[in-house]
């Protein structure tokens, strides 16, 4: 299987966690109609996939050698998929900002 | 062709205490090299350190002299089993065969008891079962060399011969390196036995050697 596919899988861990708080942000901007909390929504944002790092690094602390064995750091798991999270959360604001 | 892989200068400690001290320990394919060890003595550590998941500045990790470090990276190069379980309990069997990239059906005639059980999930398996779809996966990857941390523990008798066989099936084109307290076992499968003692490491020839390291009681 390909890498790109089993970082995908690990991003499965917290998916449902992390679009739960994009799903938030959008719903606040769309309700509040206003572009100036953007940055506020950014930061908190950011502060949540911290603590997400946190709670899935503590849990997943084993499930690292399965990625270990087919050569993916645990570095390039999360900064690939945090990456993408990030990415998902600024297609949404850029969506949002144009419905406005 | 053969390949050899080796680790040198290896030191570890925690504050004071000195875990490993300037070890080296080489493995060529077509090989099985025992390691055993009292509780603490640093077998983990090792395996981990030379599979490239425990940071260790000072040592060297070679592939035919060439350095490989983190192991791990390399491409087809190093499986490694720890001595916990670590493939994802949400996968299949099915699937984890499948992301492996092995064909499932060779497992399943070694155990039949797991016919039919493909589409369960490894959580829904008993801790033994888990434990050999683990133990064959890392056995039977693509690569040139495995490490097994605990291979034995928890398994029944006659899963730990079926493992046995698996291991000699594979020697042919890999080296093993093994670590267990189940010392016959390691025993009867090793070409080389090291025993980790004081930070250091010992070339032990059988268990007579490991008596006179005071691994084993000397009765009599």
């Amino acid at each position: 299987m390909k890498k790109s596919a089993l970082i995908l899988r690990f991003y499965g861990n917290f998916v449902v966690a992390s679009n739960l708080i994009t799903y938030s942000c959008w719903k606040l901007i769309d309700y509040w109609k206003m572009t100036t909390i953007i940055p506020v929504l950014f930061l908190f944002k950011i502060a949540t996939s911290f603590i997400i790092f946190l709670w899935v690094n503590e849990r997943k602390q084993k499930e690292y050698f399965f990625y270990y064995n087919q050569g993916i750091s645990k570095m390039k798991l999360w900064s690939n998929s945090l990456s993408l999270d990030i990415f998902l959360f600024c297609v949404m604001l850029y969506f949002t900002i144009l419905s406005l | 062709m053969k390949h050899k892989l080796e680790i040198d200068g290896v030191r570890l400690s925690y504050g004071d205490k000195v875990i490993l001290s300037d070890i080296y320990l080489e493995c060529t394919t077509g090989s099985v090299v025992g390691l055993l060890g009292r509780n603490g003595s640093g077998k983990s550590s090792l395996l981990q350190i030379l599979f490239g998941t425990k940071q260790n500045d000072d040592c060297s990790v070679r592939l035919n002299e060439i350095s490989i470090k983190p192991a791990f990276k390399a491409d087809k190069c190093i499986a490694y089993l720890p001595q916990f379980n670590f493939i994802p309990q949400g996968l299949s069997v099915q699937k984890a065969f499948q992301i492996l990239g092995l064909p499932i059906e060779p497992f399943l005639t070694n155990l039949p008891e797991l016919n039919n059980r493909e589409k369960s999930k490894l959580r829904e398996l008993s801790g033994g079962f888990y434990r050999l779809v683990e133990l064959y996966l890392m056995i039977k990857k693509e690569g040139k060399f495995v490490l097994l941390d605990e291979p034995f523990t928890h398994i029944m008798p006659i899963h730990i011969e079926l493992i046995q066989k698996w291991i000699e099936e594979e020697k042919t084109k890999k080296g093993f390196i093994i670590s267990d307290h189940l010392y016959h076992h390691i025993i009867s499968i090793s070409d080389k036995l090291y025993l980790l003692k004081d930070g250091k490491i010992h070339f032990c020839k059988d268990s007579d050697d490991l008596k006179e390291f005071g691994y084993l009681k000397n009765i009599g």
